[in-house]
């Protein structure tokens, strides 16, 4: 125990004496203002549901009439309702701010203006420590895979109701955390520690996110690409900040070795996705749908980046899909394969490729996520930056 | 109702001090208990087990709102009382002083950690069920609001004088 927190101890116990015996706080006292908060709650619950009449008295009429698009207004009302749930604790607040990054060691700076007393921030990482930075404030801790929830989330102490902040955040593999900053980062990391952290850093490909909320975050909202086993919607019915439908993982694996075929049976409904994350390292995914065999299709086939490897696809019967995968070194691809427009062949070269490569030492991981929302409302292009989604909220 | 009322006989003094810890004011602590013991008894059938964190929970949560509401129209003083007071003490009620009025600058939220945490010795993981947050998030307010009393100028002088 330190001195200080010895000190902190007595002072509060002798300051908190004295003040009198304050009436054994008047039980009468607290019964009546009990009585009052409950008064007060009725008339609160009247008023609403005088609100709600009035409402329905302007509606009906309109709704009776038949008038086009009122039907589906009633829907929509309903599901926002269903899906925002009711602001208050242990809810997500509205974001502030968000940023998406793809590499490490590199800093990302997120500017808006708090609009209460309390402004939480959420940090996702494929893999590795965070850093975020406000004023003297600066927070360091893991969020990637090792801490199996990806999240490093904290309350931004020095943020002011309408004061404009600038947030900076960054992160590291974990191999490039000193022993001294984790030992410092339950709460005694200082602004030089934020910079020397970032100055040492080996700039490198990660993914990683931030998200700046008014009260309090979620985990669970978490991009999917990021927290493979799924996420689902904020609050307030913000979308992740991939813009990727929400979805669940329905199976995950770990594996550590490459060169090698693994079968995965899953069931999925409507649309799917399975996501091979290799990052970090010179790898090619290869991911088949059905068996790898003459019956295979080899549905992608894709270098391994800070972003994990997708294959979206639709399962309109439902019942068991089967899906293969697997991770080769990129320099073991022979040079002129085609990989990508006969999928059929690609499958056979695929698989005589691994068939001359033995089994070696490599961490990589997948994951099949069920796609969460109705097919009709998520809607996609194909642009140059890749694929993109809207959707009918 | 009968345990209730034990509960009040039993838990008002300790409430009543870290109901004033946490606002320095003994009639706001007051008022402050009544009206958390009051919502307490409004839901007391629904509480199940241990009263106690429910309770804490709506002080600390009451509490907040109560110092976002007066925060927006405070003055801030050119001055806080406390120090006019501390420089006829003794050196060492000298110390304790600079350290109480250092704790009067945490934020909020920093003040109700460190209350939960060294007066009602609480482990973070129950403050953080009070507060509602993360225990990541305790611990960064916690840090932080220790880090703030060690490098405050009057408590590190009068540290510093000593040795």
């Amino acid at each position: 125990m330190s001195h200080t927190e010895h000190d902190l101890r007595e002072l509060l116990a002798a300051r908190s004496e004295g003040g009198g015996r304050g009436g054994a706080a008047g039980l009468d006292g607290i019964l009546a203002r009990g009585r009052r908060i409950r008064r007060g709650r009725r008339w609160a619950a009247a008023g609403t549901l005088a609100a709600a009449l009035a409402v329905l008295a302007v509606l009906t009429p309109s709704l009776l009439a038949g008038l086009p698009g009122g039907k589906g207004r009633q829907a929509n009302i309903a599901a926002s309702v269903g899906e925002k749930g009711s602001p208050g604790e242990n809810k997500e607040g509205v974001r502030l701010a968000g940023a998406r990054s793809e590499s490490t060691g590199k800093v990302e700076r997120l500017s808006f203006t708090p609009r209460s007393g309390r402004t939480f921030y959420r940090v996702n990482c494929a893999a590795g420590w965070a850093f975020v930075r406000l004023g003297d404030q600066v927070d360091g801790g893991q969020c990637g895979a090792d801490d199996t929830q990806w999240t490093m989330s904290g309350s931004l102490g020095e943020a002011r109701e309408g004061v404009p902040v600038t947030v900076e955040a960054f992160t590291v593999p974990a191999s490039q955390v000193s022993q001294d900053i984790r030992d410092r980062s339950d709460g005694a990391l200082s602004s030089g520690d934020f910079d020397r952290v970032l100055a040492d850093a080996t700039p490198g490909a990660g993914l990683w996110e931030i998200a700046v909320h008014d009260g309090y975050v979620l985990t669970s909202s978490c991009s999917p690409d990021i927290c493979l086993d799924g996420t689902t919607f904020a609050a307030r019915g913000e979308r992740n900040l991939a813009g990727v439908p929400n979805g669940h993982q329905v199976e995950g694996h770990r594996y550590t070795e490459i060169n090698k075929r693994f079968a995965l049976k899953v069931e999925v409904k409507d649309g799917a996705r399975v996501y091979v994350r290799c990052a970090g390292e010179d790898l090619h995914a290869f991911i088949w749908a059905g068996k790898a065999d003459r019956s295979g299709v080899l549905a992608k086939s894709l270098p391994c980046g800070a972003k994990p490897a997708l294959w979206e696809f639709s399962s309109s019967g439902g019942g068991p899909t089967e899906i293969t995968v697997a991770v080769v070194r990129r320099d073991r691809l022979p040079g002129g394969t085609d990989f990508t427009s006969d999928l059929q062949a690609a499958s056979k070269n695929a698989n005589r490729l691994l068939g001359t490569l033995r089994p070696e030492a490599g961490n990589w991981e997948v994951s099949v996520q069920q796609r969460d929302e109705p097919e009709a409302k998520v809607h996609v292009s194909e642009g140059p930056d890749g694929r993109r989604y809207t959707f009918d909220d | 109702m009968t345990e209730f009322v034990e509960y009040v006989a039993q838990r008002n003094e300790r409430l009543r001090r870290t109901a004033y810890l946490l606002t320095r004011d003994w009639a706001v602590a007051e008022d402050l208990v009544q009206t958390a013991l009051a919502k307490a008894w409004l839901a007391w059938r629904r509480i199940d087990g241990d009263p106690d964190p429910y309770v804490y929970r709506i002080i600390a949560n009451t509490h907040a709102s109560w110092w976002r509401r007066r925060w927006r129209g405070e003055v801030p003083t050119a001055e806080l009382p406390e120090r006019a007071v501390a420089r006829d003490f003794t050196r060492d009620l000298g110390e304790r002083d600079a350290l109480w009025t250092a704790i009067g600058a945490l934020s909020n939220r920093q003040r109700a950690v460190v209350v939960l945490h060294y007066f009602e010795e609480m482990t973070l993981t129950q403050v953080a069920d009070v507060l509602g947050c993360s225990v990541g998030a305790v611990k960064s307010q916690l840090g932080r609001a220790l880090t703030r009393l060690r490098v405050d100028q009057g408590v590190q002088t009068m540290t510093g004088a000593e040795r």
